[in-house]
């Protein structure tokens, strides 16, 4: 899946009204210039994939992407670790990691704590910062029949906005003072997960 | 350019004269190829009335009468109007016959795409 089946070639030039071929690379690239302006906004995903985060497991993570099918905490070498506690919630999805005492045999056996890769702890209860664990994300609208999160279930204002940004990159392609209209930003503010906006 | 302006159907043809043995020459428009869609023949376009620039970029001599319009289309490689054309407003079911190809772009003079972003059309009113 990619930002084409969110928003076509077919759809895209109808909204431009584009009616020849010659331009057809660039509103591809376009399209998917767009889906990406919007997820940054919003931290909605239009179209499924897998996201990493990194974690030294010293605190909790939250995950902003929606929608999120499934998460897993994984070592850096892919083992998948079980302890971790994950909520996913429709508001907000948090991995908890749940404090190890440092004297547990399974953290001591990593080799980290105090950040000298000695097998002894500085802090009690706290890692090295250090990227321990990576969170695999499952996250985005699937096209796929029977899916939990179909493509159609995207909000309309959002892909309204993904529409006039690509209007808005098109006509303005040949210059670098054009700003995304305003009422498409405010837009997206309303539909934004991440807390600091 | 908000794309909501092109906001009427053009249908382009263009003038043919054949000989007829009986008749002589008979003229007729075949439709020229504009679009890659369902349509090749429509496309797309900006109806507006003759402006005072419309006339300075004109030939000397050159008048715009009242019924004239300028048409504006999207630029593409595979069209070139030239003045053997016509076009219609398909809405309105009026004809125009190519009167000049305007030779300028409302866009700023630095503009890389200059001149291949649209065409502009002036159209003489058909009775």
């Amino acid at each position: 899946m990619g930002p084409l089946d969110v928003v076509t070639l077919a759809q895209a030039k109808i909204y431009l009204k584009v009616d020849f071929a010659d331009d057809d690379t660039l509103i591809e690239s376009i399209i998917g210039s767009a889906i990406n302006y919007v997820e940054q906004a919003t931290s909605y995903r239009l179209y499924t994939r897998t996201e990493y985060k990194h974690s030294d497991a010293t605190y909790d993570v939250d995950i902003f992407q929606y929608p999120i099918t499934s998460v897993q905490v994984q070592t850096i070498d892919g083992t998948v670790v079980t302890w971790p506690e994950i909520k996913i919630d429709p508001i907000r999805t948090k991995v908890i990691f749940l404090r190890v005492p440092f004297n547990n045999a399974w953290r001591s056996n990593q080799g980290f704590g105090d950040g000298l890769d000695n097998g002894y702890g500085y802090f009690s209860g706290y890692s090295a910062s250090l990227p321990l664990y990576k969170i695999a994300i499952e996250c985005g609208y699937s096209n796929t029949l029977g899916a939990t999160y179909p493509i159609s279930d995207i909000p309309f204002a959002i892909l309204q906005a993904v529409k006039t940004i690509i209007v808005n990159m098109y006509e303005n392609r040949d210059t670098s003072a054009e700003s995304i209209p305003s009422n498409v930003t405010q837009e997206l503010q309303s539909y934004s997960r991440n807390p600091m906006f | 350019m908000n794309p909501g302006k092109l906001n009427h159907r053009i249908k382009f043809s263009r003038l043919v004269s054949t000989q007829n043995e009986s008749l002589g020459a008979e003229v007729s428009f075949e439709p020229v190829v504009v679009s890659d869609t369902d349509t090749p023949d429509t496309t797309w376009g900006d109806l507006r009335p003759p402006r005072y620039n419309d006339q300075l970029a004109l030939e000397a001599g050159a008048s715009v009468l009242n019924g004239d319009r300028v048409l504006k289309i999207r630029y593409r490689n595979s069209f070139q109007p030239t003045k053997d054309m016509m076009f219609e407003d398909v809405q309105q079911a009026q004809k125009y016959t190519v009167h000049a190809i305007l030779p300028y772009d409302e866009k700023k003079k630095n503009d890389v795409f200059k001149d291949r972003e649209f065409i502009y059309i002036l159209g003489k009113k058909r009775e």
